[in-house]
C-alpha cells in the first residue's frame, strides 16, 4: 500500500527511513521530500535520515545542495545513501556520505510486512535527565526511570514509563493515534500522540503513584486510571 | 591518597564558589590540606570570596603556561593553616585551556594535598570540561527553585555520561519557613527529581552574604547555622556519620536562646 507513494516515509532506529521512487523527477527530489516530512512535525529535528534514491543519478553539486537543505530546514543529516546509480555513489564518497547498493547492517527493514508482525520497543534503563532526548521510530520505548523535566521522549509506537514523566512524551510520533502512553506517575510537562497535543493542568498533580494511561478518545487525548488495556 | 572534588550546578549564582570557600576552610579546620582552584578563567571570584585578592600575583595561568611553578602561584590563606587557593586568570578566556592541561594541573596538586577542590564555572561549555577533567569527585550544589533543580538534573546526566559516578549535591540556600509556608520546593521535592546522594542541607543565611563581601569565609566566624552546615557537610566528606537536622524556623525564642547558649 504504501510502497507506492513516491516518496515514501518511515521509521527507523532514532530516525527516518526514507525511499524515493524512480518515477520522481530527480530535481524535485528536494522539494517532494521536504514536503513529505513537513507533515510529521517538529519532533523530527537533529534526526539522520537512510535515502533510498533507486537510479537516481546526482554529482555531488546537487547531493550537496540537497544535504544543505535538509539540515538548514529541519537539522536533519544524511547517514546513510542507498543508491544504485555510480554517479550518486561516488558524489556520496565525496561528501563522506556512506552509499551503498543495499542498507549496511539490515534488520528486516525492507521487509515491512515482518516488522509489523514484531514490532521493536527498545529500553532506557536509566532515568532521562533534562537535555536528554531518546527518539525511536520503529516501535516503543520503555524507560525504567523517570523522565525528568526538560528531557523527551519519542517513539512511534507506545511509551511506557516505570518512573514519574515530568518532561515531554510523544508517543506515535509517526502518526498512529492507536499508540499509548503508560506511566507509574503522569505528570508531563506536555504530552503528544500522534498529532495531538496535551499539557499538564496547572499546579501538577500531586505526589501519589497511581499509574494512568493517555490515549485517543474522541479526536483529543484522554489521561484515566491505568487498569489494563 | 588525594580526593579531587569539582564543585559545579550549571546555573549560575546558586553558591559554588560560596560553598567551595566555605567547604575548603571546613575541611582545613579539620585539619586536611586543602586547595582550592578557581575554574572560572575570565571571571574570577574565588580570591575575592576568600578576601585574598589583593594577593594575587600568579595565576594557574602562568602555571598551565609554565611561567611559574605551582608553588609559586598558590596563595596560602594565613588565617588558617594548610588552606591555599590557585586564582584564576581574569584576562584570559576559558578555550585558552585544555582538560588536559587542567588535568595534569590537577594531578600536580594532589601530591601535596589531601584535598584538590575545583571551583566550576556557570554552563556546560569548555569551561565545565575543564573543570572535571581533572577531578575523580563531584559535588554538584542546588537551590530550592525550579530553574537551578532543572540546570542541576542535566549536569547530573552529563556527569554520568562521563562516568563520573561518584557525585552527591547539596542544597543551598533553603529556608525552611518559606517550604512551611509552601513558598518553596522542599528537600523531599529536591531528592524525588534528582536522586542522587544528598551531601548536605545548608539554611538560608543572611550571615553569608555579609561575609562574602567582607572576603572572610562564614566558616571561619563561627557558629552561624550555615557555618555549622559547612562544618558538618566537610564531615561527612571525611566519613563521619553526621544526620543532616532538619531545620526549624526559629521564632523569636528560639532564637534569643541560640543567641545566648550558642546553640543550634
Amino acid at each position: 500500500m504504501k510502497s507506492s507513494e513516491p516518496i515514501h516515509v518511515r521509521g527507523y532506529r532514532n530516525g527516518l527511513y526514507i525511499t524515493v521512487d524512480d518515477s520522481v523527477p530527480t530535481e524535485e527530489m528536494g522539494d517532494r521530500i521536504l514536503q513529505r516530512i513537513a507533515s510529521l512535525g517538529s519532533f523530527i529535528k537533529g534526526a539522520g535520515i537512510v535515502l533510498e534514491v533507486g537510479s537516481h543519478s546526482m554529482d555531488d553539486d546537487a547531493l550537496r545542495a540537497l544535504q544543505k537543505r535538509f539540515e538548514r530546514e529541519y537539522g536533519l543529516r544524511i547517514t546513510q545513501l542507498i543508491t544504485a546509480s555510480d554517479q550518486t555513489r561516488q558524489a556520496a564518497e565525496i561528501l563522506r556520505i556512506r552509499a551503498a547498493p543495499t542498507l549496511l547492517h539490515q534488520r528486516g527493514i525492507n521487509n515491512p510486512a515482518e516488522r509489523e508482525r514484531e514490532p521493536n520497543t527498545v529500553t532506557t534503563r536509566h532515568t532521562l535527565r533534562g537535555g536528554a532526548l531518546e527518539r525511536y521510530l520503529e516501535g516503543g520505548i520503555l524507560v525504567m526511570g523517570d523522565v525528568n523535566p526538560g528531557a523527551e521522549v519519542v517513539a512511534s509506537g507506545d511509551v511506557v514509563v516505570l518512573g514519574t514523566v515530568r518532561g515531554v512524551v510523544h508517543a506515535g510520533a509517526m502518526g498512529d493515534e492507536g499508540a499509548v502512553v503508560i506511566a507509574l506517575n503522569l505528570n508531563a510537562t506536555q504530552l503528544r500522540i500522534a498529532e495531538h497535543i496535551a499539557r499538564s493542568p496547572e499546579g501538577g498533580r500531586g505526589r501519589g503513584i497511581r499509574p494512568e494511561i493517555a490515549r485517543i478518545e474522541g479526536g483529543q487525548i484522554v489521561v484515566s486510571d491505568f487498569e489494563g488495556l | 591518597m588525594a580526593r579531587s572534588i569539582v564543585i559545579t550546578s550549571g546555573k549560575g549564582g546558586v553558591g559554588k564558589t560560596t560553598t567551595a570557600a566555605n567547604l575548603g576552610t571546613a575541611l582545613a579546620l579539620l585539619g586536611k590540606k586543602v586547595v582550592i582552584i578557581d575554574a572560572d578563567i575570565g571571571l574570577r571570584n574565588l580570591d575575592v570570596v576568600m578576601g585574598l585578592e589583593s594577593r594575587v600575583v600568579f595565576t594557574s595561568m602562568d602555571v598551565i603556561e609554565g611561567k611559574c611553578d605551582v608553588g609559586k602561584a598558590l596563595i596560602r590563606d594565613k588565617r588558617v593553616e594548610n588552606l591555599c587557593i590557585l586564582a584564576a586568570a581574569q584576562t584570559r578566556n576559558k578555550t585558552d585551556v585544555s582538560p588536559e592541561q587542567m588535568s595534569k594541573l590537577v594531578k600536580e596538586l594532589e601530591e601535596d594535598f589531601d584535598y584538590v577542590l575545583i571551583d566550576c564555572p556557570a554552563g556546560i561549555e569548555q569551561g565545565f570540561e575543564n573543570a572535571l577533567a581533572g577531578a575523580s569527585e563531584a559535588v554538584v550544589v542546588v537551590t530550592p527553585e525550579v530553574s537551578s533543580i532543572r540546570d542541576a538534573d542535566r549536569v547530573i546526566g552529563l556527569l554520568q555520561a562521563r562516568h563520573m559516578e561518584n557525585h552527591s549535591y547539596i542544597l543551598n540556600r533553603l529556608s525552611q519557613r518559606m517550604v512551611d509556608r509552601g513558598d518553596m520546593l522542599g528537600r523531599d521535592d529536591v531528592q524525588d527529581i534528582l536522586a542522587i546522594p544528598i551531601l548536605g542541607v545548608v539554611p538560608e543565611d543572611t550571615e553569608m552574604i555579609a561575609s562574602t563581601n567582607k572576603g572572610t569565609p562564614l566558616t571561619l566566624q563561627g557558629t552561624t547555622p550555615a557555618a555549622a552546615a559547612y562544618l558538618r557537610i566537610a564531615r561527612r566528606i571525611e566519613g563521619d556519620d553526621v544526620s543532616i537536622p532538619e531545620f526549624r524556623y526559629e521564632g523569636g525564642f528560639a532564637r534569643v536562646w541560640r543567641v545566648m547558649f550558642g546553640r543550634n
